[in-house]
């Protein structure tokens, strides 16, 4: 089962990949004659907010929803939208 | 069961290779557009079009003949552009610690984000509700080309248009 995890590590985590994945298709992408980009992404993540020595998240699937039941589940809505003028998101 | 054996069974895709497949998939498919585009372009110049007509003159009827390709006729292929996308996915998603041997796995925290889209599958297996998954929206858009590029673009077809035709 996922353990749970901070927000910071959550969101830190989410915009890290977004923009690592937006990196990497621009760089794969430089020698073609058209391009494309992300100009916003919408998450919203299910799961529990548990507290620990800090509130932390587990988010949702099969195993966490049996084990903690899958009522009055939270929800983490995130938009990332690209800086104008900047490939990345 | 771990939370590796999970992912591998569910063929779960690091999130960064979601996006990136995303983004490839859009060029490649407007590559392609643009390929049968140009290919339209040198069909329509090996077309021959020929209209032939009688010019009626006061006391004469002269036959004329207009010929050329049919590009020359302003006929010309469609071209389809992807002005923007949206992929809406239901998931699941996970966290997983990475360890040294998983060397594809890059992710500045030492863990990374995998997700599994929620299908019939998933959902009678583990008896999980779709309603309960996380969810994803990714709007995909052209990317203007850099201005130098276009700067560039712009003195070559100046450098390279066929001079005007003499009368």
């Amino acid at each position: 089962m996922t353990s749970p995890f901070t927000f910071f590590s959550i969101i830190s985590e989410f915009l890290y990949e977004a923009n690592e994945g937006l990196d990497q298709a621009t760089q794969a992408s430089k020698d073609q004659p058209v391009a494309f980009t992300i100009p916003q992404i919408e998450i919203e993540l299910n799961g529990k907010v548990i507290r620990d020595e800090e509130l932390e998240m587990v988010p949702s699937n099969a195993f966490e929803s049996n084990y903690y039941g899958d009522k009055g589940e939270s929800k983490l809505k995130l938009t990332f939208k690209l800086v104008p003028g900047e490939q990345n998101v | 069961m771990s939370a590796l054996s999970i992912g591998t069974e569910l063929a779960s895709v690091p999130f960064d290779q979601m996006i990136r497949n995303l983004l490839l998939a859009m060029v490649a498919a407007q590559n392609d557009a643009n390929s049968s585009f140009i290919a339209g372009v040198e069909d329509l110049v090996d077309t021959p079009v020929s209209l032939k007509y009688k010019k009626t003159s006061d006391n004469s009827n002269e036959e004329k003949e207009l010929s050329g390709n049919a590009l020359a006729f302003g006929i010309l292929p469609t071209l389809l552009q992807i002005q923007s996308g949206t992929i809406q996915i239901k998931m699941v998603i996970t966290m997983q610690r990475t360890t040294e041997a998983s060397v594809n796995v890059k992710a500045k925290g030492g863990w990374a984000f995998f997700s599994a889209s929620v299908d019939a599958k998933y959902s009678s297996k583990y008896s999980y509700s779709v309603e309960a998954s996380s969810f994803i929206e990714i709007k995909v858009a052209p990317a203007p080309p850099p201005e130098p590029l276009m700067k560039a673009i712009d003195k070559i077809v100046q450098d390279t248009a066929p001079p005007p035709e003499s009368t």
